[in-house]
């Protein structure tokens, strides 16, 4: 396994191994498959705003398209630096590794909530499965990009 | 030029007293098992200003009492606060302050 993030003055530089680019790359498609109807990751990626019905729904009616969006761009940055890190070592904009960082969390939780993974016993169950190991390799990833922007100047 | 500290009157009513009254919401946010610890605390600095010490300590009150405000505002700031901690994946709901 082959993974390096790191922060390089205001930018973060970011290099991968063919495999974990294999894996990463499924992260938008995994993403793309998700339904507004039915399927636990939608409901975990817009969790309930307010206990009240109504006013849940307003919320839900005016922010939802927004995150939908932002997300949707998220997701696109994200393929678009894969495409760059399947060149070589590629150096990303604060921006871009946020980008980054958030579509590989929505990934996580994405396969956690399909996989009923909502309380920490069964999360801490799940390590062993396949589910469990993708997720956990995500969380290195992810991991590293927090590192390498909590480390960013603020240039 | 002379600047007053002192909230002019009209009718008995300062302007101190009107924005005492808009009603506060608080952003809560709750536990889950997947978002990393580490994530959580770049959330709270970077959405709110937190320095490290006080977004460790509410991301730390977030994982063992199960929740924990985060912000409190009025209610159509603390709902841009709740979108944008929903688009990073976190649990966030909205009450009464």
């Amino acid at each position: 396994m082959s993974l390096d993030i790191a922060a390089a003055g205001s930018r973060v530089e970011a290099e991968l191994g063919p495999q974990e680019l294999v894996l990463l790359r499924a992260v938008p498609g995994l993403l793309a498959t998700i339904e507004q109807r039915d399927d636990p990751a939608y409901d975990r990626l817009h969790p309930v705003a307010y206990a009240d019905d109504e006013a849940d729904q307003e919320f839900r009616r005016l922010a939802a398209p927004e995150i939908e969006r932002a997300r949707l761009a998220d997701n696109q940055v994200f393929a678009d630096v894969l495409d760059r890190l399947a060149e070589g070592p590629a150096v990303l904009t604060r921006a871009e590794a946020e980008s980054c960082m958030r579509t590989v969390g929505a990934g996580r939780l994405t396969i956690a909530a399909r996989h009923g993974m909502f309380d920490q016993d069964v999360f801490d169950a799940a390590q062993e499965s396949p589910e469990g190991a993708i997720v956990a390799f995500l969380g290195w990833v992810q991991d590293e990009f927090v590192a390498a922007l909590s480390e960013l100047d603020e240039s | 030029m002379h600047v007053s500290t002192t909230p002019e009157r009209t009718h008995g009513t300062s302007t101190l007293d009107e924005t005492a009254v808009i009603p506060m919401w608080n952003v809560v946010v709750w536990n889950d098992p997947v978002n990393l610890m580490s994530y959580v605390v770049w959330v709270f600095r970077s959405l709110f200003g937190h320095d490290e010490t006080k977004a460790t300590k509410l991301m730390l009150d977030v994982h063992h009492r199960g929740r924990a405000i985060v912000n409190s505002a009025p209610r159509e700031r603390a709902e841009m606060d709740v979108s944008r901690l929903h688009h990073h994946g976190l649990w966030a709901t909205l009450e009464r302050g």
